[in-house]
């Protein structure tokens, strides 16, 4: 049997003393003992509120001297943007509510247009004529215009398995074959000019689900952290190297990119779908 | 296109809301969490469930009491996790102190400052050697050794100093009306 230590009784209780080591100890200093919960418990009602009336005017007097304006209004801007990005928003004081899924897909449309059509246009090789892939290129940038919501589903065609392969000794050493997806197969959810939901599987049949808002973007790992980033670099989607250097958050500046710069050939029956 | 006009309506009240209500949660806040690092997480949760249940607000009641109902629940779920913090706080604690804040809210003026102006007179009133060792404490944000350094005092009597210090504003404070007496 051990010994138990001392513990406080109602009237061993030194609020002020107690309140000092709790406003005024360092870091270091601070070690509230094992009883940290006990004594609540010990403390009367009117103790209690006497430690709660000296906790109030601590708490006021770091308020009155908080004059940092721009923290306070970052505070704010940051309870806005987690509002806008939250998965469950109040509508208008009322009841209606969105699905998770619906707030996660819905931030996110036109940019996908733009990766998907760069993947189309630039990796479907077919024999179609310049002039119709441009004009299909043409189309593109007047639907982002038009701020459509479209679902896109990608077919990567061409050398699949040397990319593979590629991909493979590239990470050969960093990580676990197989956990990297491809975009081959993924489903692409685009609004607007910079939001987009991306689903892609691995080749364990596993979801990574990639999105932006346009301020903010995030990744979602099987059984993993949710990544999120202000950075609008972040989480970039493993595109094909060759595709990687033209991409940029503006799509509208990227498709006038590839219709300036790149060779460009139709294919009809991914535009079709 | 309706909807998303409804969205950025309601967004628009709630920023009212989180401005009207900034300053009260975070005094809040910052008497019963200890640790500094986190007042800003707990706000911004505090808020973010705020703003996922405002469909349940019921308007005919003050806000600043739900807001606090809210804020006081995230609390508990935070000090359960962190220990060192729950030395002085438990449910009653919280209910008591809201119910300050919103004797608070009642008072005269259109912000928090202006409601909580009567501090400013209160530490004028103080003992010149209390109000200056408030002053370095809280507006200069001084450890109470720097105090000891700077003031050519023991650390101790900086303590009792910042102490008495206290209990003579939350006398001060009572005395008008600005927090409520206890009542047993």
């Amino acid at each position: 049997m051990t010994a138990e230590p001392n513990k406080p009784e109602n009237n061993d209780i030194d609020i002020d003393e107690l309140t000092s080591k709790w406003f005024d100890s360092g870091p270091d200093e601070y070690q509230i003992d094992e009883y940290s919960e006990i004594i609540c418990e010990k403390m009367d009602s009117e103790k209690l509120r006497q430690t709660a009336d000296l906790q109030l005017v601590n708490s006021m007097l770091i308020q009155l001297a908080d004059k940092d304006q721009v923290a306070k209004e970052r505070q704010i801007q940051n309870v806005l943007n987690n509002v806008k990005n939250s998965c469950t928003a109040s509508s208008q004081f009322g009841n209606a509510t969105h699905s998770k899924f619906y707030c996660y897909t819905r931030p996110l449309i036109r940019y996908a247009v733009a990766a998907v059509l760069i993947v189309s246009i630039t990796f479907i090789v077919t024999q179609m004529s310049t002039n119709t892939a441009m004009a299909a290129i043409d189309k593109m940038m007047a639907a982002i215009n038009n701020a459509v919501d479209r679902t896109y589903s990608i077919m990567v065609e061409g050398n699949r398995e040397n990319r593979q392969q590629q991909s493979r000794r590239n990470s050969q050493g960093r990580r676990e074959q197989g956990q990297r997806a491809d975009l081959d197969g993924a489903t692409l959810y685009l609004r607007g000019t910079n939001q987009f939901v991306l689903y892609r599987q691995t080749s364990r049949d596993r979801t990574l689900i990639n999105g932006g808002d346009g301020q903010t973007r995030w990744m979602i790992r099987p059984d993993k952290t949710v990544f999120t980033s202000s950075d609008p670099e972040a989480f970039k989607i493993p595109m094909p190297k060759e595709l990687a250097a033209i991409l940029t958050l503006d799509f509208k500046a990227t498709l006038q990119h590839i219709r300036d710069h790149y060779k460009v050939k139709f294919i009809e029956d991914i535009y079709d779908d | 296109m309706l909807h998303k006009n409804k969205d950025n309506e309601a967004i628009a009240v709630f920023e009212i809301l989180v401005r009207e209500n900034q300053d009260m949660l975070m005094t809040y806040l910052r008497a019963v969490v200890r640790d500094k690092s986190i007042y800003d997480d707990l706000f911004q949760e505090t808020m973010l469930v705020v703003w996922q249940k405002l469909a349940d607000y019921d308007r005919s009641r003050p806000f600043g009491p739900w807001l606090r109902g809210i804020a006081g629940k995230i609390v508990l779920a935070h000090l359960r996790k962190a220990k060192n913090d729950a030395l002085l706080v438990n449910a009653e604690t919280l209910e008591y102190l809201s119910g300050q804040l919103h004797h608070i809210s009642e008072n005269s003026g259109d912000t928090w400052d202006e409601k909580t102006e009567v501090l400013t007179f209160c530490i004028k009133a103080l003992p010149d050697n209390h109000r200056q060792a408030v002053k370095l404490r809280y507006f200069q944000q001084m450890p109470v050794s720097n105090i000891a350094e700077t003031t050519k005092t023991s650390t101790e009597a900086i303590k009792k100093r910042l102490q008495r210090a206290r209990s003579q504003l939350l006398d001060c404070l009572r005395r008008k009306n600005v927090v409520m007496e206890i009542t047993s």
